[in-house]
């Protein structure tokens, strides 16, 4: 069997703040530092975080809530990079109630689940123990 | 990550060029906000958002851009995009927001430059 010679996991907990984005990025350079993956690979993956991110603390906790836990890890293979979002808020998957149509108001938002799905292989939501918990993969080898 | 705005005033004076810098995404949107509501006035020809310097941008950034558009719209000015650098243009691609609203977008300010003298010329030739 051959050995995943490139498996790593990292993880970051964010504040809820929209000025914790720059340590995600970061976060995400860090991480994808030693892959053979290309710069535009790292971009659609800061794009991924940024846009998991600016819907938890826009939508999962309300301004007096106690536990206002973000957890992003990042599990790393050999052909594969899996972000995994967690947030402690209601039960909400966006993969439905995301999406654009024709109508969509692009003024209003409502675009970031369209773009994640665009620039990643697959997503998937899942709730579990109270936290809501998304995950988003995308390949690398061939298409990096 | 952070975001630098500059704003010119054109040659002509009528018209206005936003240069962004570093990253417009949640973070910085709002800083983008404050600046077009001071900056697009009723007396803009043009407003030009030039994007040479910009690295990344996210839907809250498309957001805004967006409304920059409909700013300008409300004011009967021309609104363009100029020098978008591939992974900009990949996201404004992705979001089909070019086509949807009408977005002139120029590659180069020569290219911006040839267009507004043709209109331009269009106006005063019927005059």
């Amino acid at each position: 069997m051959a050995e995943d010679t490139l498996s790593k996991q990292f993880r970051i907990r964010p504040e809820p703040l929209a000025s914790e984005c720059g340590k995600l990025y970061s976060f995400i350079d860090t991480s994808l530092e030693a892959l053979p993956v290309s710069n535009e690979f790292r971009q659609d993956f800061k794009l991924i975080i940024e846009e998991l991110f600016a819907n938890i603390i826009k939508h999962a906790y309300s301004r007096d809530a106690d536990n206002k836990e973000i957890i992003f890890d990042l599990n790393i293979s050999d052909c594969s990079v899996e972000l995994v979002a967690r947030d402690r808020g209601p039960e909400f998957n966006p993969l439905l109630h995301g999406g654009m149509s024709e109508d969509t108001d692009l003024s209003m938002g409502g675009m970031g689940i369209h773009l994640i799905k665009s620039v990643s292989d697959a997503q998937e939501y899942s709730r579990v123990e109270n936290y809501n918990i998304f995950r988003v993969r995308k390949d690398f080898g061939n298409n990096s | 990550m952070s975001l630098s705005i500059e704003v010119r005033q054109e040659a002509d004076g009528a018209g206005k060029r936003i240069l962004l810098t570093g990253t417009l995404d949640t973070e910085t949107a709002p800083q983008l906000q404050s600046t077009i509501e001071k900056e697009i006035t009723p007396d803009c020809d043009v407003v030009i958002l030039d994007l040479k310097k910009l690295e990344f941008i996210s839907s809250a950034g498309i957001q805004i851009v967006v409304r920059i558009k409909k700013m300008a719209t409300a004011n009967q000015a021309e609104f363009f995009l100029l020098n978008l650098q591939p992974q900009i243009r990949k996201v404004f691609e992705i979001i089909k927001v070019m086509d949807t609203m009408s977005l002139g977008v120029f590659s180069s300010v020569q290219e911006m430059d040839d267009y507004l003298k043709t209109i331009q010329d269009k106006a005063k030739q019927g005059e």
